[in-house]
């Protein structure tokens, strides 16, 4: 994989999460760009290239979404994104043997996988932080279970973006020098054939 | 040795559980080492934002109005929630006060009195009459059962005096004095008697120091010369008790009035009398 590139397109990713994104944003949950991109990396990248960039990706998601404004606020907390986006992109790269990993239909299942495994983990951390003695959550005086479905609603705007965002990705594959896997050696017998 | 992706998890693991106080100086710090990378792309992300739905401009004069109306109707709601506050208020003492006197069957009706003024003497001229059953002789409380004067006899159709327990005028009170621990458990019989004059702002009296009255007592009033209405309510707290130097076996009792007219903006009228129409 190419670093150089995954890192630009990381940034340009997270940057239009916090500045283009709103804009489709429905009942207060934004879809993020930077999630199929990680879902991207992990149906196609070496296992450890796609766990750091999970892990940088939801480093700049953790550290560009304050989740608690207030009197507190605003806080940025280093763990929940990255560790979610992580444990995503772990368990894609487990069943990717199993997948067509070329193919949009794919990418927009596992940004949904990604995505849902790393709600999960964002409101399990959150949840935690607000069993400590004056711990606050983002959803205050809220269900946990409400955030949840917020962030569910999140992943599902994102995996609807996973579309053109997937497409756009598939037409830069020959720049990633991505190693040749045994999905890509089917994709590439099946396209020659 | 870790591998350094594992030693990376472990650490995000420790730093999304540290207290808020520790990680919350460090983070705000690195959100904006990562905003520079990220400015410029969001800068155009934003103006495509703004470019593709624009938001409507709000003018000057808007912003006034609804700022003017915000703080207007915030004043409101203070206003409201402070009358609600005060009518709550009322609404207790005069439900404690009377709870007690039902309990206890005097027949007296309840009125309710601003204090108007406070006069010279340490009386207060209060904003209730004859017209609402005031008769001379009347008892005045607050917070339900803290006994504060005696209605002066010169009652008018709208208003009357209010005397202090600790005016001369007064007279002696036969009270008795409660162990605090007896009063809190509503045990008002099978206390020290004991007869009380005003002195300065505290009201003083004989006892016998072997019946055991200590600081933090309770004195309630037992005066017949009272109307029913008045008697179980408590007058004081006892402020001392030391020995008399002319008679070691008895003790002089100071008592704090558990109430200063001059320090009340509303008491209740224990009314004898009937309203007038």
């Amino acid at each position: 994989m190419r670093w150089p590139l995954a890192l630009v397109l990381i940034v340009v990713a997270t940057s239009l999460d916090v500045s283009l994104a709103p804009m489709f944003s429905v009942r207060g949950a934004a879809p993020s760009f930077a999630l199929p991109l990680v879902a991207f990396l992990a149906l196609l990248a070496e296992r450890r290239a796609a766990l750091w960039a999970a892990l940088l990706a939801g480093t700049f998601a953790d550290l560009t979404d304050p989740a608690i404004s207030g009197p507190v606020a605003p806080l940025y907390l280093l763990g929940p994104h990255a560790l979610g986006l992580a444990l995503g992109t772990s368990a894609v790269i487990q069943i990717r043997g199993a997948l067509k990993k070329r193919s949009v239909l794919v990418l927009v299942t596992a940004t949904a996988a990604v995505g849902l495994l790393s709600s999960v983990s964002w409101t399990f951390v959150w949840a935690l932080r607000g069993w400590f003695p004056q711990g606050s959550t983002p959803w205050g005086d809220g269900a946990a279970l409400g955030a949840l479905g917020g962030e569910a609603l999140s992943t599902a705007l994102s995996a609807c973006a996973a579309v053109p965002v997937g497409w756009a990705l598939l037409k830069l594959m020959p720049w990633w020098s991505f190693p040749a896997t045994a999905g890509g050696a089917r994709f590439a017998v099946a396209s020659r054939s | 040795m870790p591998r350094p992706i594992t030693c990376a998890i472990g650490g995000l693991v420790c730093a999304s559980l540290m207290p808020t106080g520790w990680v919350a100086p460090v983070t705000s710090m690195l959100a904006q080492v990562a905003w520079i990378p990220l400015a410029p792309v969001a800068w155009v992300g934003t103006g495509a934002r703004h470019w593709l739905r624009p938001s409507v401009p709000e003018t000057a004069g808007d912003s006034a109005t609804l700022r003017d109306e915000r703080d207007r109707f915030r004043g409101l709601y203070h206003q409201e929630r402070s009358r609600a506050d005060d009518l709550q208020a009322r609404l207790d003492a005069m439900d404690v006060t009377v709870r007690l006197d039902r309990a206890a069957g005097a027949s007296v009706s309840y009125a309710s009195a601003k204090v108007l003024v406070v006069l010279p003497r340490g009386g207060v001229r209060l904003s209730v009459g004859a017209r609402e059953g005031v008769q001379p002789g009347d008892c005045a409380v607050v917070r339900g059962d803290a006994l504060v004067g005696r209605i002066a006899p010169d009652v008018t159709a709208r208003q009357s005096v209010l005397v202090p327990l600790t005016d001369r005028s007064i007279g002696r009170l036969d009270a008795v004095v409660i162990p605090e621990a007896g009063d809190a458990r509503g045990l008002v019989t099978g206390g020290t008697p004991v007869q009380l004059v005003a002195r300065g702002e505290l009201l003083v009296g004989d006892i016998d120091l072997e019946a055991g009255v200590r600081v933090g007592d309770i004195v309630r009033l037992t005066d017949a010369a009272w109307p029913d209405g008045a008697r179980g309510m408590r007058v004081g707290t006892v402020r001392d008790v030391r020995r008399k130097d002319e008679q070691p076996l008895r003790g002089v009792v100071e008592v704090q009035p558990a109430a200063d007219p001059a320090r009340v903006a509303e008491v209740v009228v224990k009314a004898t009398g009937a309203p007038e129409p």
